[in-house]
């Protein structure tokens, strides 16, 4: 292995794995909250938690498609809209942990609330709140901590979704102001929000190297922003998802958030940064289905047994919970990392943000599927909340577009990392087989878990040498490759949060009194090196070829290409 | 104006309860806390008090675990100006004379106008705290208040009589009240009340070492009910579940 520079002890935990190394000691001890962190949210939870059995009803919702104004005018009241607001804004100054642990609470009441509270408190005040000016948060920081003023996040537009530094919404200079013009697509909270993050191109402010000047800016609706009429959606219907209109839209020079030109830059940083909180939504429906499939299965008789006693439906319960217990293990190191003061945390986030939203659409397949006809009538909450969780896959980052993301950025680390190397046959022997780093230290119940993580580490590590080796700066179109480098990063790390907590766990109770845990995380680990190896298999899969020349066939003739015999 | 308001911790209502290992106490492993719905009756009342007046003070008193400060700060998040904490690691189990001496010791030092309990803690359903802190504190006792005011040197109380009555009564201050639902739905503490709540004084007390005068024997989960049965469908069942409702659970 070549010799780089020792990373900082608060850089990324999840791009080293690319290098093949384990950075063991950011990795310990796996962080908790304080007493009285735990305290101020449990609080907090419980407030909302008895407010919304009062008061939230999510079929209701659903069926109304909208959230009742009197429930958002009582989750103003609660201070919902600030918890994520520092206290000298008047708001509860949450840590990341706190936060994202409500937000796993939220989506334990209702599919469209949590979405609602994330488009305010993880997307739409984020901007502002990170990059404003301090005059620009006196302004609005209270306010909108108090839920006077409502956010919204407007990146999107019709020919901008995934590739969104397309967006052709521009900002012209008129004077000391700025005049908007142009159309936004899919804002939640777009029907009633009062503020807007927006993003626009700043056409003026291009230079002749061709680059992109993107600008950020806080604006009010009473500057003009029209919304249009409310998609109908699959799911998530009581969230509202809405078109803008900018005509002329006059707004202040101080409406700038940051610099003139570098806006896109501060969209990425919120998305990154809030990407936990999704996961963390998803953690929360999971273990709702989970406590429904238990109790379901175990009253449901067929056959005269409870058919939590055969084993095809153990296999769903047991499954869901592996892939919950490693998910919840992710997430809570992740908003620890951050709470510990680590900012490079853009791959951990994506990685959560992919593994959340897809153990919950398996969750809730699986859910449906114990429940038989029952999962499928409106009379149980399984169809409203396998149609609600399907859009998590698509937002903030489809998980696509997140796979690449950090595939890209962990063989971008992979390549400087090499490049520095004086050597030359660094690359060569990375792909002959990279050694496995040190295993972390673990309760002896974990041992052999620990050394699978580490084999699956030296795997990644040459697998994606070799990814370069074949491919070099070509790799990044050669997706699927890009994706199996992605799916074992993901199982990889998953795995690394799941030993740290057993270890902490076991630490704290001996492994008499942890054997729960210990149950959950070998069973995790498992699962999660089998998809590890499994993604890496995948990179040797002779088939590719003709999966992809298939695929070219449908593209040509808009059908499944057959012939009739 | 000072009104006392004791609390107590108990499990949530919606708790699967399991049985310890001892066969005497509930398991608290799992167990999510909460503040009796009874005594948060009572701190309405003494906040809404405290709404008219500003001059009064309400001050939560608690005979609790060391580590139980939740409730605690949930109340003075919801308006109360500070707390007593009894800490008593075994205060889940203490019988009933043993908590209100605990409490009756605090309130005589702290003094009090008006004492405010919830009927009865959700926890053991035994409802008698209240009576017996007013026995220990030499004081007039209303128990089910459902509403109160004070009139001057009095507190105004109305409760069910027998028979669906309704009884007012006029009682001397200090008093001892004891609460049940009435009209007034206790407040959610919103997150301005949390914010204050960190910063408002909770006073540790250590529980006098008293012993429990009585103990527990055995804790047992009520029977399985039996399942549910169908016996017929529309009007069809009518004279079936009319013979059984006689016959079996000879309701009728
Ligand atoms: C309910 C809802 C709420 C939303 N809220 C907001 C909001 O508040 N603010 C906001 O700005 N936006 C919001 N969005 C927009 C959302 O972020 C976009 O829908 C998302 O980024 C995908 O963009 P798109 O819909 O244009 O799909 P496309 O970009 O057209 O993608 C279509 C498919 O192609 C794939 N794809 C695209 N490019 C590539 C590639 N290079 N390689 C491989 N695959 C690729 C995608 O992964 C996807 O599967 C919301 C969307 C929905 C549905």
């Amino acid at each position: 292995m070549t010799s780089t520079a020792s990373p900082a002890t608060l850089s990324s935990l999840v791009k080293p794995l690319f290098l093949g190394q384990l950075r063991s000691e950011a990795l310990v001890p796996y962080p908790t909250m304080s007493a009285d962190d735990a305290e101020l949210l449990a609080m907090v939870q419980d407030n909302v938690a008895k407010f919304a059995a009062d008061h939230i009803d999510p079929a209701a919702i659903d069926q109304a498609h909208a959230i009742p104004q009197e429930v958002l005018d009582g989750l103003a009241e609660l201070g919902l809209f600030g918890v994520a607001v520092p206290e000298e804004y008047d708001g509860l100054g949450m840590t990341n942990t706190q936060y994202v642990k409500l937000c796993e609470t939220l989506a334990t009441l209702d599919g469209a609330v949590p979405i609602m509270s994330g488009g305010h408190s993880t997307i739409g005040i984020k901007a502002i709140q990170l990059f404003g000016t301090d005059a620009q948060k006196a302004r609005y920081m209270p306010r909108l901590a108090s839920g006077e003023l409502k956010a919204a996040f407007a990146l999107s537009e019709a020919g901008a979704g995934s590739d969104a530094q397309a967006l052709r919404c521009t900002a012209t200079r008129d004077g000391d102001d700025w005049l908007l013009n142009g159309n936004k697509l899919w804002i939640t909270n777009g029907g009633f929000a009062d503020v807007f993050t927006v993003f626009a191109r700043t056409p003026d402010e291009e230079r002749d190297d061709g680059r992109i000047s993107i600008t950020c800016f806080f604006v009010e609706r009473s500057a003009g922003i029209v919304s249009e009429k409310e998609e109908e959606k699959l799911g998530i219907r009581g969230s509202s998802t809405v078109p803008l209109l900018f005509e002329n839209v006059r707004v202040p020079a101080d409406a700038v958030i940051g610099d003139v030109g570098k806006g896109f830059k501060i969209a990425m940083h919120v998305l990154n940064a809030g990407r936990t909180g999704l996961s963390a939504n998803c953690l929360g429906s999971s273990k709702v289905l989970i406590e429904e499939m238990a109790k379901y299965t175990n009253e449901r008789q067929q056959f005269g047994l409870p058919i939590s006693k055969f084993e095809l439906i153990q296999q769903k319960l047991g499954r869901c919970a592996q892939d919950v217990h490693a998910l919840e293990c992710m997430v809570y190191l992740t908003t620890g990392l951050v709470d510990r003061g680590h900012k490079d945390i853009a791959l951990e986030a994506a990685l959560c943000k992919i593994f959340g939203t897809e153990t919950l659409w398996s969750v809730v397949n699986d859910a449906v599927q114990c429940a038989g006809g029952n999962g499928f009538t409106t009379d149980y909450p399984y169809e409203r909340m396998l149609r609600d969780a399907r859009v998590n896959m698509i937002f903030e980052g489809t998980n696509e577009i997140l796979r690449l993301m950090v595939a890209k950025t962990g063989l971008g680390e992979l390549g400087a990392a090499l490049a520095g190397s004086t050597t030359g046959d660094a690359l060569d022997k990375l792909v002959r087989g990279s050694e496995a780093p040190d295993p972390i230290e673990v309760p002896a119940a974990l041992q052999r878990d620990a050394l699978g993580l580490s084999m699956g580490i030296a795997t990644l590590a040459q697998t994606s040498a070799a990814a370069l080796a074949e491919h070099g700066k070509d790799v990044g179109a050669k997706q699927l490759v890009m994706a199996a480098l992605a799916d074992q990063v993901l199982a990889l790390y998953a795995q690394m949060a799941v030993l740290s907590r057993a270890k902490l766990v076991v630490e704290a109770k001996g492994e008499e009194g942890a054997a729960a845990e210990l149950l959950l995380a070998r069973g995790a680990c498992r699962r999660m090196a089998a998809r590890a190896k499994a993604a890496a298999d995948s990179l040797r899969d002779p088939d590719v070829g003709l999966l992809l020349e298939t695929a070219a066939a449908v593209s040509d003739s808009e059908r499944v290409p057959t012939e009739a015999p | 104006m000072k009104i006392m308001v004791c609390v107590k911790r108990v499990p949530a209502t919606d708790s699967r309860i399991k049985i310890a290992a001892d066969g005497t106490s509930l398991d608290t492993t799992s167990i999510e806390w909460i503040v009796s719905p009874y005594d948060e009756f009572a701190l309405e009342q003494a906040l809404q008090i405290k709404d008219a007046d500003a001059d009064t003070e309400v001050v939560i008193v608690s005979l609790a675990p060391a580590a139980a400060t939740k409730e605690l700060r949930t109340c003075l998040a919801m308006g109360a100006d500070s707390a007593i904490h009894i800490k008593d690691d075994q205060a889940n189990t203490r019988d009933a004379f043993t908590t209100a001496s605990a409490l009756a010791d605090a309130i005589r030092d702290a003094g009090a106008d008006l004492i405010l309990c919830g009927k009865m803690a959700v926890d053991h359903d035994q409802g008698q705290v209240g009576t017996l802190l007013a026995y220990k504190l030499d004081l007039p006792c209303v128990t089910e208040v459902r509403d109160l005011k004070i009139d001057g040197n009095e507190v105004i109380a109305e409760r069910a009589g027998g028979g669906g009555t309704k009884e007012t009564y006029a009682v001397p201050l200090p008093a001892v009240l004891t609460v049940t639902k009435g009209d007034k739905e206790p407040r959610y503490a919103n997150l301005k009340g949390i914010m204050k709540a960190k910063k408002k004084p909770i006073e540790e007390l250590e529980a006098a070492a008293g012993a429990d005068h009585m103990t527990v024997k055995v804790m047992e989960l009520p029977p399985e009910r039996p399942a549910g049965r169908i016996v017929g469908e529309g009007v069809d069942a009518v004279s079936e579940v009319m013979r059984l409702l006689r016959e079996e659970a000879k309701v009728l």
